[in-house]
């Protein structure tokens, strides 16, 4: 019996608790919320629910405490979801929206507090504060999202009502015997267009006639023809006579579409206990539209039911992309409004009862999104309802310019909706007045604002291009850590919640068309604030003759604008805060460059159409309207089709290999010092002539640097000596440049840092282990360089002014032993055999206190460094002196003199006389800038070999003479 | 203006040179289930999916737990050094340098030697990563028990809440006895529940990791009736009900009998072991725990601390109580069995309050953070009922969802910000430790440091136990041969230049420090080598390295 084994599991030891006989846990399918009355919701929870929300958001915004929290809302809303019972999409969109709403007001909190006030040469508010409204803007319409997806009970079938309530026997109302009134405005579409409009809708009512004959469907075609001073109503007269539908047409005007309709209505009396029906002249409905939402209105407090717009001409570039835009809040946004009994009415497609249009007291007419503006004020004293599903198909715009008239109109009426509006939005109803809900302000209040996205895109457009050119920055104090902690998991979380939710509903063609229409919206909102209303404008249903580019003007002067930017960020280095300007200017590059390719498009169909209609002369041919299919349909199908595994494309393969080729051969490349070890590295051994160099030297080491001082002395080196700091690092080709004449390279290393020691310097540090890494990394450097090398560490470390001493600085003689001793240690664990350990005490005759283990040394380094007005020491004794005190070790010598000519070429003598008659000296080294730490000033230049022609000759002669000393 | 009759005719055929409209698509074609329905159907999938809300919230305490961060705590580094001292002793019968169990609060020979095997291996990180892995135990107990007792949706609630509490976060990052001692009091708390259904001397499984728990940690035995009592009163079931599967009732006398078992058995194995271990740890545990010394901490001090810490749990807890209670009712318990659930709710609920009662009688908030988390163990199943019932499991109810998620984000916001701050209430001493491990000599330095055990620990490889002196307390023999003891040893000793490094902070000992500055502060025989920035609860310090001129 295993632990897997799927036997029935215990019951709880306490009854009455919910627990499941397997391993699942407990999953209740919900019963239809139209079919049985919804659970009751006690206060105590609802209040519970808005504080808990309320005070959520207040300690978020007080406290900031980073990204742990979304993380955390994220698995417990996922986890507790998941315990109450919610599976799948709804499950994710609960905790999207919790993680999204908890890391937006996270976000929106710190960026407050790193909002640029102050400034030069020009305040930084001036684009601080709009950026950050800017900001606050996308983050509250990305929660309103999250809001509207919060989930409600899932209907039973694909296509269903949203918002619709169970309503008890007695209360129930027969919805069929409503007559019902169905009205087509148009202006100056023509027959093309109305004709298909009008079978369509006598289809509809032919079919829903056939299952409830007692009642009746009245067409009325309210025709403004006149009005617009057209020519088309006498072919809409012939049609409606051809088709057998009522035809109205009006010669005075007044109120626009509303108008049309409510003149319409009066005509043909829709008044009283019926229902109304309005269909825009392009939109063709479904044979069963009446048949699927009538039923709707057995509830007598519905006041209205509307259904989705789609356009069918999806072969035409700009109406596909715009009804994916329409396809986002068709089938996103709008049932998730309905549920909590907000949605409104969008012009066609609906049905509406015509008391409650009365009740306001008709269509208003002070709108140009009349319909929005009747939802407000019918909303607090009507349900409203919305079905999904297709149910009409229309045409969308023909051409960018079509599409961006629309835009600008719904933009300008929706928000004059917010201007005209705001008391019943924002503030509680009159006494005696029914208010709408705290859901419905919430929901209309994102609706009417959403238009001011076009001022929100300028904001982003311009911020950071003015950042990069002029250094006048939105954002002070913010560093790239706090970008990390509070933008990316805000920004990450949106995009993914958004693409949760959008997921097969609609595509990135929706995104880019609304910042697209960012130049138009603009014009809106400007419209709007200034105080002009504008006329009502229809969609044009035919192609215009302006280019698509001229629409694209102002995305033109933003990619120039960015690209000018981006140069120069590439020109002039700057720091994090350049980075990120700079990932915002591609952002931007990339969302404009994307809305150029609908402009192309659209100039390309535009292109195709002329030529299709010169093929048949002049008229253009119809295409079939097939929208796309309803996703709704496919979530619901009970067996999910499963995909086949397929092979990487070969493009697609080709890229990951060339890709993860790349990526391995740069991982391979960066270890490649570090595993080219030298398998056999030996040290230096005792050569058989001494080598002859200089060190101290104040040209370059690398490069050419040696090489001119030896065309300068004509003497070719053995040996370079040269000090370097902890914190360097090791020179490859100084030190090949020396074994490639068959020298050795002398380094010495210092624990100090710009000259000055600090507490990593003491000896004890080195013996501690403080300086590991770095003395690891040099051991590691020296091992990879693979040949034999001199190294000295803890130089004169018996003098006070050693930078690791063993008589000053806390150090004792006692300590000197245990850090070489330790830095040996490190070098052999690294592998770095090939080194010759020098031991360079400031006296090495007199050194007992001091050195190190005999077996820890390879060589012993004597520095005579003879200042002008002293008695120079006599190398000879020196050299004796430490060969006696280390007997066996090669001796290196390091010497400089500061003098006469005379003295210096005397003293040279001597040492050669010295190294002559010893078989036990490895190099002497001259050292050009003397024991003077400042090697090019002007201290050092007595003591160089230069100084003077006379040394000079005198150490070449030094250089040969060492050539005929024999060490063996 | 015109009207036209309209025509009563169906519908005609759209002419054929208008557009068709195409209203439907044809759905794609099944081609069999999903991968994730196929998991779903498999067993394995099925025992996985059971168990995935337990997972989230072991996921959930691992990613709160490991993003605090600093350097070793007093306690960790005392006990982990104690505890490599110890296994040198039992390897190589090397000296301890101290007889850790006269004041130690926990045996010196189970937690330590633990904790230490970790750390010698895997540094701090890895013994505090043990007791993560503990409090991961403790966390899956909470679930088995909550599961045993009132079904899955609540065991999954009870989880997440005892996993995201400021204290378990906090003994999840700790490398201390007391997560050790908390999965084990939980683990006897599991057996005690898993037992409930067979025959009373199973209860006998629950006696060893209850008395490991006590020996862990002394404060432990405060716990060990509340596992008593849920022995007897789970007692009262045992058994399945055929058919039903539901749990059959015992009589109150066999269920008191359990009870008494595990009483009698834990109480003769803790004589035992004490008998066996001597009269060291018997002071021990009279020192640190039964016989604690009284404290000067308020009673609002101590009050607040624990509604701040254990608050909303324990206020969830007896909630619980009462659904539980409704609960009983609704489904037609007996007087006597609604009175025993309400008895054993109530004991779980009750233990929260366990701690925070007895600190406040010894007037100390010391570890209080720490002895929440042990009372939280055992509210955390009420405490889920509640919000099991809050979330209204499996109705689907998103207001009622909205309102236990906001209750568990204002729990989760406050551990979160809680944890934090009872992490960051020690000072980082990296750089204080860093700097000193440049001047320790071994074998002959001496080093006065205030908690000595931080750097003591950091730099054990380095220096002896004996090297190490502390501002708690010192005695100081003069060349003279005077005997000296507290500020005048100190000060003497800083006059012969006794110490080879001085370290203070002017923290819990500033009275003393600065009674003992002044020749440091004007340089007489010292030298300030580093002032290295400290902050803790208190605020932003400096730890103020000396060096004596004479080393």
């Amino acid at each position: 019996m295993t632990v897997l084994e799927d036997r029935p599991r215990p019951k709880p030891l306490l009854a009455g608790h919910q627990d499941a006989e397997t391993g699942v846990l407990p999953v209740v399918r919900l019963e239809d919320p139209i079919a049985a009355p919804a659970r009751e919701v006690a206060p105590w929870a609802l209040w519970l629910s808005r504080f808990g929300l309320f005070a959520v958001a207040v300690v978020i915004a007080v406290e900031r405490p980073g990204p742990w929290l979304p993380a955390a809302a994220f698995a417990f809303a996922l986890g507790l979801a998941w315990v109450a019972g919610w599976r799948g999409r709804q499950l994710r969109n609960i905790a999207f929206a919790l993680a999204v709403f908890t890391s937006g007001v996270n976000y929106l909190s710190w960026r407050f507090t790193v909002i640029a006030i102050g400034g030069h040469p020009l305040p930084g508010w001036i684009i601080g504060i709009p950026l950050y409204l800017a900001e606050m803007h996308a983050a509250i319409h990305t929660m309103g999202l999250h809001i509207g997806l919060w989930p409600r009970n899932p209907p039973a079938e694909p296509e269903a009502f949203y918002g619709r309530r169970y309503v008890p026997e007695e209360r129930r109302v027969d919805p069929f015997r409503y007559p019902v009134y169905v009205f087509v405005p148009t202006v100056d579409e023509g027959e093309e267009v109305l004709r298909p409009t009008l079978t369509g809708i006598l289809a509809a009512r032919a079919a829903y006639l056939e299952e409830h004959p007692y009642t009746d469907i009245v067409i009325v075609v309210c025709d403004d023809g006149y009005v617009a001073k057209k020519d088309t109503v006498p072919e809409i007269s012939a049609l409606c006579e051809e088709l057998g539908v009522l035809h109205v047409v009006r010669t005075v005007g007044g109120g626009a579409k509303a108008g049309n309709i409510n003149n319409a209505r009066t005509v043909v009396g829709a008044e009283g206990d019926v229902l109304l029906c309005i269909f825009d002249c392009d939109q063709v409905p479904r044979e069963d539209f009446f048949l699927k939402l009538i039923p709707a209105f057995d509830d007598p407090e519905v006041g209205w039911v509307q259904s989705g717009q789609f356009y069918g001409n999806r072969t035409n570039p700009v109406a596909r992309w715009a009804d994916d835009q329409q396809s986002l809040f068709y089938r996103l946004l709008c049932p998730g409004k309905a549920a909590h009994n907000s949605a409104f009415i969008c012009g066609t497609n609906f049905l509406m009862r015509a008391a409650a249009i009365d009740s306001i007291g008709g269509i208003p007419t002070g709108s140009i999104t009349e319909d929005f503006a009747a939802s407000i004020r019918m909303a607090a004293n009507w349900r409203s309802v919305y079905f999904t599903g297709i149910l009409a198909v229309g045409l969308g715009p023909l051409d960018l310019a079509s599409f961006f008239k629309q835009q600008d109109r719904w933009a300008r009426g929706t928000l004059n909706i917010m201007w005209d509006h705001w008391r019943d939005l924002l503030l509680p109803a009159p006494k005696g007045k029914k208010g709408l809900t705290a859901q419905q302000r919430a929901h209309y209040l994102l609706a009417t604002t959403h238009y001011w996205c076009g001022v929100r895109d300028l904001i982003f457009c311009i911020a950071p291009i003015l950042f990069v050119l002029t250094g006048i920055s939105g954002v002070r104090g913010a560093t790239a850590t706090d970008f990390l902690l509070y933008f990316v998991p805000y920004f990450a979380l949106s995009i993914a919640g958004f693409w949760h939710a959008a997921w097969d509903i609609t595509s990135w063609r929706c995104i880019i068309i609304n910042y697209g229409s960012f130049p138009v919206l603009l014009q809106a909102a400007f419209r709007v604030v200034i105080g002009r209303k504008g006329d009502f404008t229809l969609t044009p249903k035919k192609r215009g003759t302006m280019s698509p580019w001229r629409t694209a003007q102002l995305h033109l002067i933003v990619v120039a604008g960015c690209l000018v930017a981006l140069v120069k960020l590439m020109l002039s280095s700057g720091g994090t805060a350049y980075w990120l300007a700079g990932f915002w200017l591609l952002y931007l590059c990339m969302m404009s460059g994307m809305h150029m390719i609908l402009v192309v498009l659209d100039t390309r169909q535009a292109r195709k159409e002329r030529q299709e209609a010169a093929l048949h002369g002049g008229h253009a041919p119809a295409h079939d309207l097939i929208p796309k299919p309803d996703p709704h349909q496919r979530r619901h199908r009970a067996p999910r089709p499963a995909r086949a595994p397929k092979l990487p494309k070969p493009r697609t393969a080709f890229a990951g290999l060339v890709v993860g080729g790349a990526m391995l051969f740069v991982l391979d490349t960066s270890t490649l010092s570090a595993s080219s070890e030298p398998l056999h590295l030996t040290a230096a051994a005792l050569p058989a002539h001494p080598y002859i160099g200089v060190g101290a030297l104040a040209t370059p080491y690398g490069g050419t640097g040696v090489e001119a001082i030896e065309k300068q002395l004509n003497v070719t080196f053995g040996t370079t000596a040269r000090t370097q700091e902890i914190g360097d690092s090791f020179d490859y080709g100084w030190a090949d440049s020396i074994a490639v004449n068959g020298g050795v390279p002398w380094l010495t290393v210092v624990f100090s840092d710009n000259g000055k020691a600090s507490l990593t310097s003491a000896l004890t540090a080195i013996a501690n282990g403080s300086d590991d890494q770095q003395i690891t990394t040099w051991a590691q450097e020296i091992a990879a360089y693979g040949k034999p090398l001199y190294l000295t560490v803890l130089p004169q470390a018996d003098r006070n002014y050693s930078a690791s001493s063993g008589v000053a600085n806390g150090g004792i003689p006692q300590d000197i032993p245990r850090a070489w001793a330790h830095i040996r240690e490190l070098f052999s664990q690294a592998g770095a055999h090939n080194v010759s350990w020098v031991w360079t005490p400031g006296d090495p005759g007199t050194d007992q206190a001091y050195t190190p283990p005999a077996s820890q040394i390879d060589a012993v380094a004597l520095t005579l460094a003879e200042f002008p007005k002293t008695t120079w020491v006599d190398p000879a004794k020196q050299l004796a002196a430490a060969a006696l005190r280390h007997p066996g070790k090669q001796l290196l010598l390091q010497v400089s003199l500061d003098g006469t000519p005379a003295a210096r070429v005397a003293w040279l003598q001597k040492l050669q006389l010295a190294v002559a008659a010893r078989t036990d000296v490895a190099a002497v080294v001259y050292q050009e800038a003397g024991p003077v730490s400042d090697l090019t000033g002007k201290d050092a230049k007595p003591w160089a070999l230069t100084a003077d022609k006379q040394t000079v000759a005198q150490f070449q002669k030094l250089a040969t003479a060492l050539g005929k000393v024999d060490n063996r | 203006m015109t009207v036209a009759p309209p025509s009563p005719s169906a519908a005609p055929s759209p002419p054929s040179s208008a557009p068709a409209v195409i209203h439907t698509v044809d759905p794609e074609t099944y081609i069999g289930p999903s991968p994730w329905q196929r998991f779903t159907t498999h067993r394995f999938g099925r025992w996985l999916i059971g168990r995935l809300p337990l997972l989230a919230v072991l996921a959930l305490q691992i990613a709160l737990a490991i993003r605090l961060h600093n350097t070793a705590f007093e306690d960790e580094a005392l006990y982990l050094y104690a505890g490599h001292h110890e296994i040198a002793w039992l390897l190589h019968h090397q000296t301890t340098f101290d007889n850790y169990s006269t004041y130690f609060s926990g045996a010196p020979f189970l937690y330590p030697i633990l904790g230490a095997a970790m750390d010698g291996r895997f540094g701090l990180e890895g013994a505090r990563a043990l007791s993560l892995v503990f409090m991961l135990g403790a966390t899956c107990c909470v679930w088995g028990v909550t599961r045993r007792l009132y079904g899955r949706p609540a065991a999954a609630c009870a989880a997440a809440l005892f996993a995201v509490a400021a204290p378990t976060l906090f003994l999840s990052r700790l490398a201390t006895y007391d997560p050790m001692s908390l999965f084990l009091l939980a683990f006897s708390l599991w057996i005690v529940v898993a037992t409930a259904r067979g025959v009373a001397p199973l209860v006998l499984l629950a006696v060893p990791p209850a008395v490991l728990a006590v020996g862990t940690k002394y404060a432990g035995l405060l716990f060990v009736p509340t596992i008593a009592l849920v022995a007897v009163f789970v007692g009262r079931y045992g058994g399945h009900v055929k058919g039903t599967g539901e749990a059959r009732r015992r009589g109150w006398i066999a269920s008191i009998g359990r009870g008494l078992l595990f009483t009698l058995a834990f109480a003769g194995l803790v004589y035992g072991w004490l008998k066996l271990l001597g009269p060291s740890y018997v002071a021990g545990i009279t020192s640190t725990t039964t016989n604690r010394a009284t404290g000067g901490d308020s009673y609002t001090y101590i009050l607040k601390m624990a509604a701040e810490l254990g608050a909303g749990v324990a206020a969830l807890a007896f909630a619980g109580v009462y659904v539980d209670a409704r609960l009983a009712r609704k489904n037609g318990e007996s007087r006597a069995a609604a009175v025993m659930r309400l008895l054993l709710s109530l004991s779980l609920a009750c233990t929260a309050l366990l701690a925070p009662a007895y600190q406040l009688h010894l007037h100390t908030a010391t570890s209080l953070q720490k002895h929440v988390g042990f009372g939280l163990l055992f509210a955390a199943p009420v405490a889920g009922v509640a919000l099991a019932a809050l979330l209204r499991v499996g109705a689907r109810d998103p207001r009622r969802l909205l309102a236990g998620l906001m209750v568990c984000l204002a729990l989760t916001w406050a551990a979160i910000v809680q944890s934090t701050q009872l992490y960051d209430g020690w000072p980082n001493s990296s750089q204080m430790v860093t700097d000193l491990k440049t001047q320790v000599r071994p074998v002959t330095d001496r080093i006065l440091a205030e908690e000595d055990e931080v750097p003591r620990y950091y730099l054990s490889d380095l220096t002896q136990p004996y090297q190490w002196y502390s501002t708690f307390s010192f005695t100081y023999t003069t060349k003279k041969g005077q005997v000296l003891s507290g500020v005048p040893a100190y000060q003497q000793a800083i006059a012969d230049q006794y110490f080879g490094l001085i370290v203070l902070r002017f923290g819990p000992t500033a009275a003393l420090d600065n009674t003992i500055d002044p020749p440091l502060l004007a340089q007489k025989g010292y030298t300030l080598i580093a002032k290295v920035k400290d902050s803790d609860e208190y605020g932003t310090g400096y730890y103020w390295i000396w060096r004596s001129d004479s080393s």
